[in-house]
């Protein structure tokens, strides 16, 4: 039987599904979340707080945001960990796959924590 | 600094790839600019999840100028990297349901039209959103 002798379709993988949701879905966000809901309604500073307030309130909306933070931070470990060898990185390379996928790992385990406890 | 490591098998010709490679070319550095976008789109996310836990607690966090000053530049990042990706998915996907490939033009411009469609409806539902209190 052959053996597979690497994690790393695992993480080619994830860097894949979370391309395709920074590509579709963040520019949307950043653009609403990140620079409209900041500048609405000048009178009232806080009622783009209070409708991000109450989305959250919605399950589904926090599963939603889980993978919205989680599988961009995915993806960013698998490219960053490439492109710190385009720019000429040779040891160390355990090190850093542990770093860039456990920070990415810890994202995600600090959005878990976090929604549930919103 | 950078130890060089050599790629070359032969001794006397200890090669190895410069480290300014991708600065040698207009094409390279947009390559590695292409790979920054990750960094952006990691950075705005984690920043926005650390926003969540203080709405109720300063419901102004969100104004803040340097978020909106970050986010703007973040969008551009995510932007490239929007049109890049779906660049790339056109170059990458194969598939053949009859005899011949989909070709990847119509896969780009399917994932175009399909990524307008998907951020108006994300923009109407977050604009649209009920206040709650």
């Amino acid at each position: 039987m052959y053996k597979i002798n690497t994690i790393e379709p695992f993480w080619w993988a994830l860097f894949g599904a979370g391309g395709f949701i920074a590509a579709l879905l963040l520019p949307a966000h950043i653009l609403v979340n990140g620079i409209i809901w900041p500048n609405l309604a000048p009178g009232d500073p806080t009622v783009s707080a209070r409708r991000l307030a109450n989305l959250l309130g919605n399950p589904i909306i926090k599963l939603y945001l889980l993978a919205l933070i989680s599988l961009p931070l995915f993806h960013w470990a698998h490219r960053f960990r490439y492109f710190l060898f385009d720019l000429g990185l040779h040891g160390g390379r355990m090190g850093v796959a542990v770093l860039c996928y456990g920070l990415a790992v810890l994202g995600t385990i600090a959005a878990i924590v976090v929604l549930l406890g919103l | 600094m950078h130890s060089p490591h050599p790629v070359s098998r032969v001794p006397s010709y200890p090669w190895h790839m410069p480290s300014g490679w991708w600065l040698k070319k207009r094409t390279y550095m947009l390559y590695m600019v292409r790979e920054l976008t990750a960094v952006f789109a990691a950075l705005w996310v984690v920043l926005f999840l650390a926003m969540l836990p203080q709405l109720k607690t300063d419901p102004s966090v969100m104004r803040s100028p340097i978020w909106i000053l970050f986010s703007l530049i973040a969008l551009l990042f995510v932007l490239y990297h929007a049109f890049t990706w779906f660049n790339l998915m056109g170059t990458v996907l194969y598939f053949r349901p009859g005899k011949a490939p989909i070709p990847g033009k119509l896969i780009i411009a399917t994932m175009m039209v399909v990524w307008i469609a998907v951020s108006l409806f994300i923009i109407a539902i977050l604009m649209t959103a009920p206040l709650g209190y």
